[in-house]
């Protein structure tokens, strides 16, 4: 029971985006999924959703082969949440919302469906602002609707691209906290790709480091985030400690040398 | 504010259908000789009547109402309807607001396709109704055709629909005008008049062919208001995601809108302005929910298209002002209206 | 399959719908009472080659297109006439006896059915080039004939005044105008015998832009002794074809390198002539084109301005003639095409006759 690909591959042209990945996702864990700019991360995570098609490996949810099943199947299984930019023509929250459930729109009594949306609305703290315009929304509130859309699909795994990117310093935790709770209470599996990196090593069970298109290091972050990784991934020499049992990175200075 | 409660949305369907009930009522009876409503229903239901209910009216106004005025009526409601229809779908699967149902260019293909048959026709092209209708909407599916295979070769993405799309009007464009060039008065006469977005030449076979093109149409599209609220929510990526197939989903709705935009341009010329606009105003509306907005559309669409109708008729009576020019007058007005409402209102 | 299943219900509806649409269309196609037209009468057939059946004399007409107007008004007077074009009507000097007349339409593309259907007339006729094709789909039902009648098509000029004066019972009037056609047709063709043909170039309202065979007005030029300079060009076989009036720009170096030995310049007119300022500033703007100044036309000063209205005159045959006298004036000495215009507007279009309807540089010259 695992979202999880072997060997996986994927070309771009002729730069190679991906190299012989092999990664599970378990039910109940949150991942953080880490690296410097353009090392993957996106990518990967596109590919375990099949919104891009692997040039190589196989990608299996559940035990069952990827291409094998349809969107709608697929989109039963897996959750993907975007980073919330980009126009979307006058949609209002709840219609956002209610899109979650367009998987599985062909079971879905109208009744089902409200009583559904409703939860989540009160879940992520969106009630009241139903009717608003999502483009007129801020960014965390926009955050919370794409993660309560998400919510709705229910779907055992959920991929989140870059989900605090655009968030100031307490959305950002609120989103990770909700995305942890979530972990905890449904037992979803999440994994989550992001760039900082005392976040990401705070809330995940596991980080899995990119570098290059392939998995540097992958384990608890202790053993992820040392200076040594994070000089050759990121290219610059950082102090790694712990303050009141929460793990900080500072980074001094680039490396001597640039990174590969 | 774009869109209230659901009571809000029902309210204002239930007010644009009566009134579309009321202006297409209005209109059949209202021209040149003005026919009463209860002569006018006795009228229509005539072969079911006895005798004794039988209108008592000197025997043109059945005439003028059957062959003249209730063709005109639904085809003008057709017309707008499909063009509002596609212009929401061709919107929606390009995620680009200034898209219009011709924006694939079978608006040009279509005059092109008509411009051959009416040179091609040995009469000058003037008696040749029938070939040169389906002249243009085989032009016009084959401009889809075109572009829908261009996109495919580089990926079926809104923006490549577009692009293809800008190219292959200019190309039937200059294609019309060089047959525009060549042709003898009468001919020209002809592929002009063609080309004016006008009903004023309805008739049953239009109406027939154009209302079961869109009775098709319309719950296809329907169908898909998921996906296009999908696309609507964030793109291919998002659509895909939330189990979508997007590739053929375009393809569905491309066709299905390009079929209806093709019947109604083969039969009424190029009518502008209403596939842009009826959409935007039923956001403004109705908000982007594509389950309400694609029938609400269809009835903005409708009686855009039919007051434009009846103002061309009425207002410069007796000369007739094809519907295609009166629309844009109509429209604007109201659309602005709409949108420096919600300017003040919104953000 | 499950597909099926779950389509089960949208495809009812669909069906349904279709059904309905289809039924209703089929419906009401057949249930107007069919309002036959005249069993029987005068039959002929019209310029596109329909047969036509009409009671005759008819006695109200609806008529299309200025030209076909003027042929009735020549033939029958006005008073057969219920619905004219607006076109036709908005020039209230040259159409005072039509201020009643019902406007049925701007032009004679864009009829308007009901109110010529309101009119219940014996007889619509349109031109070729109008929109007979459409008002013959939605008037026959009714029980209306439409007729084709080309008035400006100059060669059926006879056919078509004789067929007007069956249909308005007036043979004597159709006689006449004839007559009046045929005197000066034939006038024409004799005194032009054995003539050394000059050189022409026929210029209509844009610059540069002239007209070639196929155009009424090339045929003017031909039919009054002069040879169009661009009579050579051909673009197609369809613009060949009889009808064309379209305008076609030339190249000025080409114009200028074929040296005609007249210039006419055709300008849009109404039954008022033009004033002379703007004849005057017309033709020097021609007479100073760049590199005008070398063709023979513009040195001896014989670049003309000649208002429609008299080149069209009955068939173009009074605009032929004014070509005529000022290529040939020593053969048409006793002639002047400004009488014969006034003989056409009095005699036949019972309108006062107004004159000055051409312009010489040679007179205006600065």
């Amino acid at each position: 029971m695992s979202l999880s690909c072997t060997s996986l591959a994927f070309l771009r042209g002729k730069r190679t985006v991906l190299s012989g990945i092999d990664f599970a996702l378990e039910p109940g864990e949150l991942v953080g999924l880490i690296g410097a700019n353009g090392a993957g991360k996106s990518s990967l995570i596109r590919c375990l959703d099949g919104l891009w098609r692997a040039n190589a490996g196989e990608v299996r949810v559940d035990g069952e082969a990827l291409p094998s099943l349809t969107r709608a199947q697929v989109a039963r299984r897996i959750a993907y949440v975007p980073q919330a930019s980009g126009e979307t023509m006058a949609l209002s929250v709840v219609e956002m919302v209610t899109l979650g459930r367009a998987p599985h729109r062909a079971h879905d009594t109208a009744a089902v469906r409200t009583a559904k949306v409703e939860a989540s609305l009160a879940r992520f703290d969106l009630k009241g602002m139903e009717n608003r315009a999502f483009d007129q929304l801020s960014g965390g509130e926009r955050q919370r609707v794409l993660l309560a859309r998400a919510f709705v699909q229910e779907a055992r795994y959920l991929l989140l691209d870059e989900p605090t990117s655009a968030l100031d310093l307490r959305h950002q935790l609120e989103a990770l906290q909700t995305v942890r709770g979530l972990v905890d209470e449904l037992q979803v599996g999440a994994l989550i790709a992001i760039h900082d990196l005392a976040t990401a090593a705070r809330f995940a069970d596991r980080l899995v480091l990119l570098e290059g298109g392939r998995v540097r290091v992958a384990g608890p972050w202790q053993d992820v985030l040392t200076p040594e990784h994070l000089r050759a991934a990121f290219g610059i020499e950082a102090t790694v400690g712990v303050i009141d049992g929460l793990p900080y990175i500072l980074p001094v200075h680039a490396a001597a040398q640039g990174r590969s | 504010m774009i869109a209230g409660p659901a009571s809000r949305r029902a309210a204002a369907f239930a007010v644009l259908g009566l009134l579309l009930v009321a202006v297409g009522i209005f209109a059949t009876l209202h021209g040149v000789q003005r026919i009463p409503l209860e002569t006018g229903i006795r009228v229509l239901l005539g072969p079911l009547l006895p005798d004794a209910l039988q209108p008592d009216v000197p025997a043109s106004y059945p005439a003028i109402l059957l062959t003249l005025r209730l063709p005109r009526t639904l085809l003008a409601i057709i017309a707008g309807a499909g063009l509002a229809l596609a212009g929401v779908a061709m919107q929606g699967i390009t995620r680009n607001p200034l898209v219009s149902p011709y924006t694939i260019g079978i608006s040009p293909a279509a005059s092109f396709g008509a411009s051959l048959a009416i040179l091609a026709s040995g009469d000058g092209g003037a008696g040749s109704y029938a070939p040169v209708v389906m002249a243009a909407f085989a032009a016009a599916l084959a401009c889809a055709f075109l572009v829908l295979g261009l996109s495919a070769m580089r990926g079926v993405t809104g923006t490549v629909l577009v692009l293809s799309g800008v190219g292959l009007s200019y190309l039937f464009g200059a294609l019309s005008s060089t047959m525009q060039f060549v042709a003898t008065e009468q001919q020209l006469a002809v592929i002009v008049h063609w080309a004016f977005g006008s009903v004023n030449g309805a008739t049953w076979p239009a109406v027939g062919v154009t209302g079961l093109i869109l009775a098709v149409a319309f719950p296809v599209l329907c169908a898909h208001s998921w996906a296009l609220n999908a696309f609507a929510a964030g793109g291919d990526e998002v659509a895909s995601a939330l189990g979508f197939a997007v590739a053929r989903t375009r393809i569905v709705v491309t066709v299905a809108a390009v079929l209806v935009t093709a019947a109604i341009v083969s039969y009424a010329g190029v009518i502008g302005f209403v596939g842009l606009v009826a959409p935007h105003i039923g956001r403004l509306v109705v908000g982007g929910d594509h389950r309400i907005l694609l029938p609400f559309s269809a009835l903005v669409g409708a009686l855009l298209l039919l007051l434009a109708d009846m103002a061309g008729r009425m207002l410069f009576a007796p000369v007739v002002v094809p519907a295609g020019i009166v629309v844009a007058y109509l429209g604007v007005p109201i659309f602005l209206h709409l949108l420096l409402g919600r300017r003040r209102q919104g953000a | 399959m499950a597909t099926f299943k779950r389509l089960r219900w949208p495809l009812l509806i669909v069906l349904s719908l279709m059904v309905a649409i289809g039924g209703a269309v089929a419906w009401w196609h057949g249930a107007g009472p069919a309002m036959p037209g005249p069993a029987q009468g005068f039959t002929f057939v019209d310029d596109v080659g329909r047969k036509v059946v009409v009671r005759t004399p008819v006695r109200r007409v609806v008529v299309f297109n200025r030209y076909n107007v003027e042929f009735v008004r020549a033939i029958a007077g006005t008073s057969p006439l219920v619905g004219v074009d607006a076109n036709t009507a908005k020039e209230r000097a040259y159409w005072p006896e039509l201020r009643n007349v019902q406007v049925v339409g701007q032009g004679q593309s864009t009829p308007n059915y009901d109110a010529v259907a309101d009119l219940a007339p014996d007889l619509v006729i349109l031109p070729r080039n109008g929109a007979w094709a459409e008002a013959d789909r939605l008037l026959t039902p009714l029980g209306i004939p439409v007729a084709v009648v080309t008035a400006w098509d100059v060669l059926k000029h006879e056919q078509n005044a004789a067929l007007l004066g069956h249909l308005f019972e007036k043979p004597k009037e159709a006689e006449a105008l004839n007559a009046f056609y045929r005197h000066w047709r034939d006038l024409l063709a004799q005194r032009l015998q054995g003539v050394k043909r000059k050189r022409v170039y026929l210029e209509e309202v844009g610059d540069y832009r002239t007209l070639l065979p196929g155009s009424g007005w090339h045929d003017m030029i031909e039919t009054g002794g002069g040879i169009n300079v661009f009579r050579d060009v051909t673009l197609s076989a369809g613009n060949a074809a009889r009808g064309t009036s379209q305008g076609f720009t030339v190249d000025p170096e080409e114009l200028i390198a074929r040296r005609p030995d007249a210039i006419i310049k055709l300008q849009p007119g109404q039954y008022a002539p033009h004033p002379r300022d703007f004849s005057r500033a017309v033709l020097n703007r021609i007479a100073g084109r760049p590199g005008f100044a070398t063709i023979p036309a513009v040195r001896d000063g014989q670049v003309y301005h000649i208002s429609y209205y008299l080149a069209g005159g009955c068939s173009k045959i009074v605009g032929a003639l004014q070509v005529a006298k000022w290529l040939y004036p020593d053969r048409f000495r006793d002639i002047d095409p400004e009488d014969v215009m006034a003989e056409w507007l009095t005699r036949f279009q019972h309108v006062p006759a107004q004159r000055g309807y051409t312009a010489r540089l040679g007179e205006v010259r600065r």
